[in-house]
């Protein structure tokens, strides 16, 4: 008796090891990305707090140029909507293991970015600048003088492409605010980060009043970022369009002060 | 007539023959000392009458009734088992008492476990627990431990924790006690007062066997000694006999070590 | 300001500890059936819960986290989680659950064979079943020995629930983490992630204490 329980147990074990190898081959037909977040009912948006892109107002609710958008593309589709914070370097794992439908965080377009995703058309122009310490800002308003500064940039971003593209020497760091960080404790002289960010996070009334932005070393643009071959990209395309042509999109980046940059679809 | 037949044990590990056809019987009321050098098989012998250890040849029957068969040994459950092994009591040579419990634990514990499997546990649950309590304080009182029932085993002197391991043993009842070299682990001074209590029960007529180091007190105390080397049984008669005019060359070497 | 950082770092604090208390009621008895399994007589079983011990507890926790959150979604239709916060707790609580009962199932393996074979036979000749030795004789005294090995362990959980961030469960750590880039407002703050180790150290305190008044409260059998 003893030793039939025992057999059970080892197989029940065993055969929960092994299912979860075996779904694999479960991979044939690929269904419409649309129809499966239609039918789940709910659009799951990978974000971060990223003002004005997505940020939370004092009731706790989601808002931000981004936020909105996507609040107004689910409603188009009909489905709920629904932000989860996420650590912005698991994005693709996010999106592969189903746990967010969509990356909307005023995503830099970088080729990395497009090899791994499906993304809509570029709808905000972003730059990267050169962040260094205000008192020092005349001397660096060149390409040239920067050169032999030593960096620190967001390891993986589009700063640490440009840092590479001008071969400067750099440090990666955790994110962009690590990045501004080692700038104002001295132990980086500069970094690259976001235009918006570095609007949003340094000069006076900021919380880095002694650091400020020079060089723009690359202009780029955001785009949204959906599963390598969703449909959702097209569909979020047309809605783009659709809400140029009427001019709401024209309002929201209006009210969150980044009308100037956006981009016609 | 016998309580206790042993016939043809034979018990090996791997290829090691510890014991080699053990035959023997006890009288109801008789007190047996097993006497050998160490490696004998005598304690071997001993865990295998309490089901300690398997023997892979011969029977074990107690008042009659066959409880051991090698035979046919895969046959019995755990359940049978533990049933027959209550004909027998078992002292350690290191005491073995359950340090977390008092010395009243120790010995009511068993007995209590039993009585949750009586049809009327439930119903008198209070009546049963005060009785087993009431016994086992009468126990402790025999071995002379009736101030020390609140302490735990660490509170206790070696001579006082292996008297309050053969309380727990009596506290079953057993056909057959059997005491493991009980005096082994003890301060010489204090090997006397676990004799004294062996010394009563055997004025009781307590059917024992008892594996021991002590010549003098296998003599004294003894009906019968039973001397063992190699495995078997090299003589076997009464106490005085075997320890003082052995007819064996084997058990004359031995003795002459003491 | 101060009142909206500590307000996020409760929050964060409470995830923390719902992660801390759901994995010892989880791992603690699941603990005990893996030892069991390991140290079965029936070899298959015996194997398998070894080799189980082996790979949880020769991989990163991290590595784990990422594999049971991730990797469904991967291969099926659908992610088989809850949608949301509900989601990334489940996994971090299946995987926690799982990584400490191998842990404290070797604890209770070298606890339970560091009671002398003797107890074991006592409670044999005794009459009593496997069961009544296990829960009167042996457990008892296992508890003795692995409390000490065992506040290691569990402190040492407080602390690793910060590994839960990396599928964005939203702890303490990842509270304090927030506001060196941006939470409720507020960006390129430092001490609030430093500030967490406050909630560490007190929460570890209290559990120093428990586990000692544990030990002393053992303390009167050896």
């Amino acid at each position: 008796m003893k030793k039939m329980i025992s057999l059970a147990l080892a197989l029940a074990m065993g055969l929960s090891l092994a299912a979860c190898g075996s779904k694999d081959a479960k991979n044939t037909e690929t269904t419409s990305d649309l129809a499966y977040v239609q039918d789940k009912g709910t659009l799951v948006v990978g974000i971060t707090e990223f003002e004005p892109m997505d940020y939370q107002d004092d009731n706790g609710n989601w808002v931000g140029f981004d936020a909105d958008m996507a609040t107004l593309f689910a409603e188009s589709l009909g489905v709920d909507v629904e932000f989860q914070l996420i650590d912005w370097d698991s994005k693709t794992m996010e999106l592969d293991g189903k746990t967010i439908d969509v990356a909307w965080n005023g995503m830099t377009l970088t080729e990395d970015v497009k090899a791994a995703m499906e993304c809509s058309n570029p709808y905000f122009n972003n730059a990267q600048v050169v962040i260094v310490k205000a008192d020092q800002a005349e001397k660096y308003q060149t390409v040239e003088s920067i050169k032999g500064l030593n960096f620190s940039v967001e390891n993986g971003s589009a700063g640490m492409e440009q840092a590479d593209a001008y071969s400067l020497t750099y440090t990666p760091a955790q994110d962009q605010a690590t990045a501004l960080l080692e700038v104002s404790s001295g132990t980086a002289d500069a970094a690259i980060i976001d235009y918006l960010m570095a609007v949003a996070s340094t000069g006076e009334g900021t919380s880095n009043p002694d650091l400020t932005y020079t060089v723009s070393l690359a202009d780029e643009q955001y785009g949204v970022g959906f599963r390598k071959g969703s449909d959702l990209a097209a569909k979020l395309n047309e809605f783009f369009a659709e809400k140029y042509a009427d001019g709401t999109m024209q309002q929201l980046a209006e009210k969150y002060g980044i009308a100037d940059k956006l981009v016609e679809q | 007539m016998a309580i206790l037949e042993v016939n043809n044990l034979e018990k090996h590990f791997g290829s090691t023959r510890v014991l080699e056809d053990i035959s023997f019987d006890l009288e109801k009321g008789k007190a047996l000392a097993i006497i050998g050098s160490s490696g004998s098989g005598k304690t071997t012998l001993l865990r295998c009458l309490n089901f300690l250890e398997t023997p892979d040849q011969g029977t074990i029957s107690v008042g009659g009734s066959v409880i051991f068969d090698a035979a046919n040994r895969r046959s019995q459950t755990d359940a049978e088992i533990r049933k027959k092994r209550l004909h027998f009591g078992m002292v350690f040579q290191s005491f073995n008492l359950f340090p977390q419990y008092t010395a009243l634990k120790n010995v009511t514990l068993a007995k209590e476990l039993l009585a949750r499997e009586r049809p009327d546990f439930k119903a008198n649950k209070k009546a049963i627990l005060e009785e087993i309590r009431q016994e086992g304080l009468e126990l402790l009182k025999k071995m002379g431990l009736e101030q020390r029932a609140n302490h735990y085993p660490n509170q206790l002197s070696g001579g006082q924790q292996q008297r309050v391991a053969i309380a727990r043993a009596l506290a079953l009842k057993p056909d057959i006690l059997c005491f493991d070299e009980p005096t082994s682990s003890l301060d010489p001074e204090l090997t006397g007062e676990v004799l004294r209590v062996i010394r009563g029960l055997v004025e009781q007529k307590t059917t024992m066997i008892i594996v021991t180091h002590e010549m003098a007190f296998a003599r004294d105390v003894a009906d019968e000694v039973m001397f063992m080397d190699k495995g078997v049984i090299v003589e076997r008669g009464p106490a005085r006999q075997v320890i003082e005019n052995p007819q064996e060359e084997r058990t004359r070497q031995f003795l002459a070590g003491y | 300001m101060f009142l909206t950082v500590i307000g996020a770092l409760n929050e964060g604090f409470l995830q923390t500890l719902k992660l801390f208390f759901i994995t010892l009621l989880g791992s603690l008895p699941l603990g005990l059936v893996i030892c069991w399994g390991s140290m079965n007589r029936f070899p298959p079983l015996r194997w398998l819960c070894r080799f189980v011990v082996w790979v949880i507890r020769g991989t990163p926790l991290m590595l784990q986290l990422i594999i049971i959150f991730y990797i469904p979604g991967m291969v099926m239709d659908q992610n088989p989680w809850p949608a949301g916060e509900t989601g990334r707790f489940l996994a971090c609580a299946v995987a926690f659950i799982f990584n400490y009962a191998c842990y404290f199932s070797e604890i209770y393996r070298g606890g339970i064979q560091g009671v002398p074979k003797g107890q074991q036979e006592a409670g044999q000749v005794l009459g009593m079943t496997k069961g009544q030795i296990f829960f009167h004789v042996t457990l008892l005294q296992m508890i003795k020995r692995i409390v000490p090995p065992m506040s290691n362990e569990v402190i040492t959980l407080l602390k690793d629930t910060a590994i839960a961030r990396v599928i964005s469960l939203q702890e303490l750590i990842w509270a304090g983490y927030a506001f060196l880039k941006t939470s409720h407002g507020y960006s390129n703050l430092l001490w609030p992630l430093f500030f967490t180790g406050v909630y560490y150290l007190i929460f570890n305190g209290l559990l120093t204490l428990f586990f000692g008044w544990l030990e002393k409260k053992l303390d009167y059998f050896s």
